[in-house]
């Protein structure tokens, strides 16, 4: 093929690109059938103002905040994105016939757009880009971030859903719990420590902002300080161990009843050390999670009055 | 030109060389993420220390340097042996997809099998390594057409390997967790029990390395060369891929995929002792674990009190060098 | 050691004017190629967990179809389709620019450190700047743009060496590709996985202005390439050669590799860095086509195909939607493992 000849082709191809991207750009999406005007209110999120049905009935998570929410105040969704495309919904939410439509970074717009939902929650921190995509499907609400206080955001899920007085119910219902604990248990004044293992070199310890480290806290016991990032964690080498040292030790992992899998620096540096489950204590963001986190504490402490 | 040929240049390469990794031994011992007084490692050391430090010196410093000798010892033999025998002096023992194959092995572990302790993950990983550098041979030798195409049969297979590798990873958050971890490469990940039992594969291969010199030395200029002075070609071959094999693949399955040793640590060793295998080859078993103890132990203060994994530091203080290297003159072949 | 142009086997190869059976060949093996990029762009628009059936497509594409209908397959389907065919192209021919600079069949992006250093500039804007798409964007062009540079200036003494270009490609490779892997540990699982699914390239979630942004930016360099093409030529004959006839290999290598870097660059800010394609294009178009010189439009269009048909494959044949990155690696290094095995089949 002569160099003309291929010059033509390419300029062809391109043409036809910029025609058919054209066609696409020119048609705009038509706003999807959302349900009719009367049975709407509108919902001010991080992407401004969108009318939500009053009783949504056929919901789409796509954070699992939202998820644990939503199955907290009795709306099992129809449509969950999952965090791995081999996992599925956590089993301490304990909710049944959820479709995963992707994972949390990566929904699945057509499995989400064939579940016919009649609204949609994100995360637009996570989600940003897909917003109209997502409208184009449903009305859609969006959290900031959901790396903000945890009861903040499930307020607004609240409200998404047209529950936000169950919603605040269960928030305070955490708070009433964690203050029965407090009481009960009495452990002002001990220091707990919240580690997380990650790779041979890096053991993390969670503060007083992260989600387990502030049940931990309104519970009564108090985090020793470190230099968190965020307030969030902070990382350390085996050989820092003895700095981790508190009254009581949490490590996470992924099934409790596997001791093996206590990285050999803290099982040396704190044999009693105690094992709760990842999947709430860390994954577990939510209403739920923060009672199933309660729960774990407590057995811990009727276990070791 | 052979060893011979320059003496003073060698000795004192050999005696400095030497002396830095004496040193580099030493640091790896002495420093870390937990600033111990260099007395409370000697009395450590010496059995008289506190729990916390004998817990640090025992069971942290003293494994992961003895790791850290082992592993870049053979990564750097490794290395020599493989660019001897391509003849080009970008090769590197990842080429033959050792790391690929051992990768896909952990990952297939973890996410199938559920493996994730450090211990657990070492035997997998040297089977993975063991198995596809098998298979590459058997793809990629053939009678004739030399190193190029076990070359390629490696980039090949280990392409496909890691696509599949990161098709898994991807799919399963745990097999990620436990990946992107490995990824990294630490002189932790072995217990010594681990250790004690691999060792002997690399010891094996290093001495295969040593054996294999002289023929190496025949095929500089040519296979057609190196037969026409009686060499086996075809048995040298296997021998490099085998002694590659239990190098790299003992070394990746003790302290997980540390990729510039083997392509770096030849270089400065061939500009020490220059061309001649018989030297280049002890010196690699020298040469490298001052590279990669250098790096763990930098990796252990620069962020103290957490560590940056020994692979990346390897990378980043191995790159400038060979770039330097590069640039100062148009790269010798051998 | 002098580089050479190298077939498969070792052999030094020389270039050859094209003769008509060449031309002939190269002709109806684009003709095929196109056949089967029409077979699958078909496939594209009706494959997905949104049910459309296929009788309907033309009916949707000529701008009708219910709203959400319309969407899935105009907004989504058919954009994905087309960004796939573009940056298959645009990398099919920046690796025949490349493999042709650096006389080595071997290089490609990820070599010279374009696919590590965007992938770097992504992991560091997420990290430490924003997490929207822009940002993302923005990032990676910027750090693979600063990682040519950097691998130019610190490769190039007295003008471009094919070898040398290649050792600091890789030392800038790896020490990016261990910077990376560190961000990957600091943030967390989910937010890595993302990233990763990205530096592995992926054509998840791609829009019509972006995509089309970067084809028309990319259209005056693929012209740019063509009109390289007779100069390239020359090059292959060997730098004395060439400079005796009157090219000026340094210039010529120059552009090429620049029109290869901004090629990359444009398909990176669609798709992420998409290993292999530009690597194996050109070596599956010059393998067809059986002609040593540089066959740059079959290479774009075989770039195309190949890209296509991997984004098929990973969204559609396995119970999970992978990045397209993963397929295009595995099935490229499965070509090559077949080059290899019918090659020596062919000898023994």
């Amino acid at each position: 093929m002569s160099p003309r000849s291929r010059l033509v082709l390419a300029s062809a191809a391109g043409m036809i690109a910029l025609a058919l991207a054209g066609c696409t750009a020119a048609t705009a999406p038509e706003p999807a059938g959302a349900s009719a005007a009367s049975g709407t209110r509108s919902v001010e999120h991080a992407r401004g103002a969108t009318d939500v049905p009053e009783e949504p009935a056929r919901v789409v998570t796509l954070e699992p905040l939202e998820l644990d929410t939503a199955v907290a105040v009795g709306i099992t969704p129809v449509g969950a994105a999952v965090a791995g495309n081999v996992t599925s919904i956590p089993a301490y939410l304990g909710a049944e016939d959820v479709a995963p439509v992707g994972t949390v970074p990566e929904p699945d717009l057509e499995a989400i757009a064939a579940l016919k939902p009649d609204l949609i929650l994100g995360t637009e921190s996570r989600h940003s880009e897909l917003f109209e995509k997502l409208n184009a499907i449903a009305p859609t609400v969006f959290i900031a971030s959901q790396a903000d206080p945890w009861r903040e955001n499930a307020s607004l899920i609240g409200e998404a859903l047209g529950r936000e007085d169950e919603v605040a119910e269960l928030l305070t219902g955490v708070d009433d719990e964690c203050a029965r604990i407090r009481d009960e248990y009495d452990v002002a004044g001990q220091t707990v420590q919240l580690i997380r293992p990650r790779d041979e070199t890096t053991l993390s310890l969670y503060g007083p902002v992260s989600f387990a480290g502030s049940l931990l806290q309104c519970v009564g016991f108090s985090i020793p300080d470190q230099e968190w990032e965020d307030g969030l964690q902070a990382d350390l080498s085996p050989e820092n161990i003895a700095s981790a040292r508190a009254d009581h030790v949490f490590v996470t992992a992924a099934d409790v009843a596997d001791r093996s899998a206590i990285p050999a620096a803290v099982a040396t540096a704190f044999p009693d050390a105690t094992l709760v489950d990842t999947s709430t204590w860390v994954s577990g963001v939510g209403p739920k999670g923060a009672a199933a986190v309660l729960g774990d504490i407590e057995r811990y402490l009727s276990a070791n009055r | 030109m052979t060893a011979a040929a320059r003496p003073g240049r060698s000795i004192l390469g050999v005696g400095a060389v030497a002396l830095i990794l004496a040193v580099a031994v030493i640091a790896s011992l002495a420093l870390g993420a937990n600033p111990l007084a260099p007395s409370a490692v000697i009395d450590a050391l010496a059995g008289r220390g506190t729990s916390e430090t004998a817990f640090v010196v025992w069971d942290l410093r003293v494994p992961r340097t003895v790791v850290g000798l082992v592993a870049g010892a053979a990564l750097g033999a490794a290395g020599a042996l493989m660019q001897a025998f391509t003849r080009n002096p970008l090769a590197d023992p990842g080429l033959l997809g050792v790391g690929a194959g051992a990768a896909f092995a952990v990952a297939l572990g973890v996410s199938l099998f559920g493996l994730s302790g450090a211990g657990e993950i070492v035997w997998p990983a040297f089977a993975g390594a063991l198995l596809v550098t098998m298979a590459v041979y058997v793809i990629g030798a053939s009678g004739t057409g030399g190193a190029v195409r076990l070359v390629l049969a490696g980039v090949a297979l280990g392409a496909v390997l890691s696509g599949i590798t990161t098709a898994i990873t991807l799919t399963d958050p745990d097999a990620f967790d436990r990946m992107r971890g490995w990824n990294a490469g630490s002189l932790l990940g072995a217990g010594l029990e681990d250790l004690a039992a691999i060792a002997p594969f690399a010891a094996a291969g290093a001495l295969l390395a040593l054996v294999l010199a002289p023929g190496l030395n025949a095929m500089a200029l040519g296979d057609d060369v190196a037969r026409a002075q009686g060499v086996d070609v075809g048995r040298i071959r296997v021998g490099v891929i085998v002694a590659v094999t239990l190098l790299a693949g003992a070394a990746t399955a003790i302290a997980g995929p540390i990729s510039f040793v083997g392509l770096m640590i030849p270089h400065a060793v061939r500009w020490i002792v220059g061309p001649d295998q018989r030297a280049v080859l002890p010196m690699s078993l020298l040469a490298g674990p001052i590279l990669v103890l250098g790096a763990d132990v930098l990796g252990r203060v620069v962020i103290a009190p957490a560590e940056v994994p020994v692979g990346i530091v390897v990378a980043f203080v191995g790159a400038p060098l060979l770039i330097a290297l590069a640039r100062r003159r148009t790269a010798r072949a051998l | 050691m002098v580089a050479t142009t190298m077939d498969r086997s070792g052999r030094v190869m020389r270039p050859v004017r094209p003769t008509a059976a060449g031309r002939r060949r190269v002709l109806a093996v684009g003709a095929a190629a196109s056949v089967v990029l029409v077979a699958l762009t078909t496939l594209g628009l009706i494959l997905g967990d949104f049910p459309v059936p296929l009788e309907r497509i033309p009916t949707i594409l000529a701008g009708g179809g219910e709203g959400i209908e319309h969407t899935v397959v105009v907004d989504w389907r058919l954009t994905r389709v087309i960004a796939a065919v573009g940056v298959g192209a645009l990398l099919g021919i920046a690796g025949a620019l490349f493999q042709t600079v650096t006389r080595n069949p071997l290089a490609s992006p990820d070599i010279l450190g374009l696919s590590s250093g965007a992938f770097s500039g992504m992991l560091l804007t997420l990290v430490l700047v924003s997490a929207s798409w822009q940002a993302l964007v923005a990032g990676s062009l910027v750090g693979g743009l600063l990682t040519a540079i950097a691998i130019q200036v610190l490769a190039s003494r007295e003008g471009l060496q094919g070898f040398r270009i290649i050792v600091v490609g890789i030392g800038v490779s790896a020490m990016l590709a261990s910077m990376n892997t560190w961000l990957l540990l600091q943030v967390e699982l989910e937010t890595a996985m993302f990233a990763s699914a990205w530096g592995a390239g992926s054509l998840n979630g791609v829009a019509a202005g972006p995509v089309a942004g970067a084809l028309v930016a990319a259209l005056p360099i693929v012209v740019g390439a063509f009109c390289l093409v007779p100069r390239m030529r020359q090059l292959e004959l060997g730098d004395d050669l060439a400079s005796a006839t009157g090219a000026r290999p340094h210039v010529v290598r120059a552009v090429a590799l620049l029109l290869g870097v901004g090629l990359v660059s444009a398909a990176t800010t669609v798709a992420g860095p998409v290993a292999f394609v530009a690597l194996a294009a050109p070596q599956i178009a010059r393998r067809l086509a059986r002609t040593p010189s540089l066959p740059l439009g079959l290479s774009a269009l075989l770039g195309a195909v190949v890209l296509l048909a991997s984004d098929l494959v990973a969204q559609h044949a396995l119970p999970m939607p992978l990045p397209v990155g993963v397929v295009t690696v595995s099935v490229g290094g499965l070509y090559l493992l077949s080059v290899i095995v019918l090659e020596i089949r062919r000898r023994a």
